[in-house]
């Protein structure tokens, strides 16, 4: 039987299930999400808002934290991809975007040396005006 | 059911459109979940107190950024609708080109195209996600099943989006293609009630005596006879000189009246494509032959010959639906009195379910025009669904059968059971 659509999105979901699972094997509940994400992209906005709150209740950032987030939005984003039938360089470009969060984490990490705790604060305030920057950008 | 390959009046019906378009972005519901799911992460991360982790949230905001810094919406393309013919065969399969062609380089455009709602997708999908690079040409392609009437594609609807879907600018162009589905067409002889009449030579035995195939008589030598028709054998017999004489024969006008009643609905279709089957058997005769379209407004085409007129008539069937028309009687009156040529051969094609239609065949009859009416039955394109059902139909078919007796005293009635080619049942009625 010849499947009519792509599934590329497999691949960064069975990473993603393979990295949590090394983690705790209780997280494989959040499969079933993960499966239903290839179908619907709230389902993968979902995936994406449970394994946040793993991740953020359990204190687990750093580059490991990012790649765990990384995979699961490229799951919903590639399985959005998938359905559309995009052309490949549009996987190009967002794994482009996507993996753009390294280096950027790893800047960060490398300014936090030379400057006081506090300053992580200030990112994380400076996120919150870009977004708000950002809607009223979009919703003008 | 066999299907005769009949080939339509090229027409290249090939429409191209060239557009630039410029506008604003503007957010998809995507955009809109990715946007509340960030906020979520947020929030959870203050709440929690553990506002450190708020990094987490780059992954998402990067392809959020991305789309809007370094993808502009603008589109400059033409746009070309592909279809090899604008008529076609109802039932047969078409595939639509869809040309687009970009002047620069266009990331994430997604292209729809109109599909009127008589046609029918059969393979390929009407809306497509691509990228073209400067000067790059794409066909997108689709197969459709056409059914029998006029359809419009009105338009195509281009979306310029950035690779993620998060943004889009769209815009509708009008493109314009027309396809008419002509009815399908079947092998069937017309079935004539009345002998040659025309003074043309033809396929029908006529009441004139001369020159033609089918003997008649035998009578004695009148100077300016031709040597060839002499009957020897007789001449012998007789001691004087014998010839042959022959029928003539002649051609005959015909008409073709369709009843376009709503309450023929359900074999309407049938009725259509009947009379196009004999439509197409009366240009191969070389017969002349007219339409009476009885629907609320009546469509007259006078008796006429050859492919042009022939393809005029499909035309006005192809567009045909069942009407509310209570006046086929007085329309068939009003035409019999004013423009049918006399001792034409009428041929009616009506399921008679109707007292005006059935008023209709008795006018026909009463100015003494021979008809043939065939008529389809309703009920025999009806499947039962249940004992109920099964005993109803059974009534009004034998009602329908009752009522055509009665009818058959005006013409000569096929009725048609739609499961069955025409040709068997007229068979059945009027000789192979």
């Amino acid at each position: 039987m010849k499947l009519k659509r792509r599934l590329y999105s497999l691949i960064p979901l069975a990473l993603l299930f393979a990295i949590l699972a090394g983690l705790n094997l209780w997280t494989l509940i959040l499969l079933p999400i993960g499966l239903l994400a290839l179908r619907w992209y709230s389902m993968g906005l979902a995936l994406f808002l449970s394994v946040s709150l793993y991740l953020i209740y359990h204190r687990i950032g750093g580059i490991y934290g990012l790649s765990v987030i990384s995979l699961a939005l490229l799951t919903a984003e590639m399985a959005y991809l998938d359905r559309k039938g995009a052309p490949k360089e549009h996987y190009l470009i967002l794994l482009g975007a996507v993996l753009l969060a390294f280096p950027i984490y790893t800047l960060m990490v490398f300014l936090a040396r030379f400057t006081p705790r506090l300053e992580v604060t200030g990112v994380a305030a400076l996120f919150l005006v870009v977004l708000y920057l950002f809607l009223r950008m979009t919703t003008d | 059911m066999q299907q005769l390959s009949i080939t339509f009046p090229y027409d290249p019906n090939r429409r191209e459109k060239k557009v630039e378009l410029e506008g604003r972005m503007v957010p998809t519901g995507k955009a809109w979940g990715l946007l509340v799911t960030i906020w979520g992460i947020v929030v959870v991360d203050f709440l929690m107190v553990r506002w450190s982790l708020a990094y987490l949230v780059l992954p998402l905001l990067l392809p959020l950024f991305t789309a809007v810094f370094f993808f502009k919406p603008r589109i400059r393309v033409e746009v070309e609708r592909i279809l090899p013919h604008n008529r076609f065969l109802e039932g047969s399969e078409v595939e639509v080109i869809l040309r687009i062609s970009s002047e620069e380089r266009i990331v994430g455009l997604r292209v729809r195209d109109d599909l009127p709602e008589g046609l029918g997708l059969t393979s390929g999908r009407r809306e497509w996600l691509i990228s073209l690079s400067k000067g790059e040409s794409k066909s997108l392609r689709y197969t459709i099943r056409v059914k029998r009437g006029v359809h419009e594609f009105n338009w195509v609807e281009l979306s310029y989006l950035d690779p993620f879907g998060l943004f889009h600018f769209t815009e509708r162009i009008d493109l314009y293609t027309e396809v008419i589905g002509v009815p399908a067409i079947e092998d069937v002889p017309t079935p004539y009630s009345t002998r040659g009449t025309k003074i043309t030579v033809g396929a029908l035995p006529s009441p004139r005596v001369g020159e033609g195939v089918e003997f008649h008589a035998i009578r004695e030598y009148q100077p300016g006879d031709p040597l060839r028709i002499i009957n020897w054998k007789a001449t012998a017999r007789t001691g004087r000189v014998m010839v042959n004489e022959y029928e003539s024969e002649r051609k005959v006008d015909v008409v073709f009246i369709v009843d376009a009643s709503y309450r023929g609905e359900l074999v309407f279709d049938h009725l259509i494509r009947a009379a196009a089957s004999l439509m197409l058997n009366a240009l191969n005769d070389g017969t002349s032959f007219g339409l009476l379209l009885a629907e609320d407004v009546p469509l007259w085409v006078r008796p006429d010959y050859g492919k042009r007129h022939f393809f005029k008539c499909i035309d006005f069937l192809s567009t045909a639906k069942p009407d509310k028309n209570n006046m086929i009687a007085y329309q068939v009156e009003h035409l019999i009195r004013s423009h049918f040529p006399p001792r034409a051969q009428l041929v009616y094609l009506s399921p008679l379910l109707t007292e005006e239609s059935r008023k209709a065949l008795k006018t026909m009859a009463s100015f003494g025009y021979n008809v043939v009416v065939i008529s389809p039955n309703p009920y025999t394109a009806v499947e039962p669904k249940s004992r109920e059902e099964e005993i109803a139909l059974r009534l009004l078919k034998l009602e329908r059968k009752a009522l055509l007796r009665k009818m058959s005293s005006y013409g000569v009635v096929v009725d048609w059971d739609v499961g069955k080619p025409l040709k068997v049942a007229m068979a059945e009625v009027v000789g192979p």
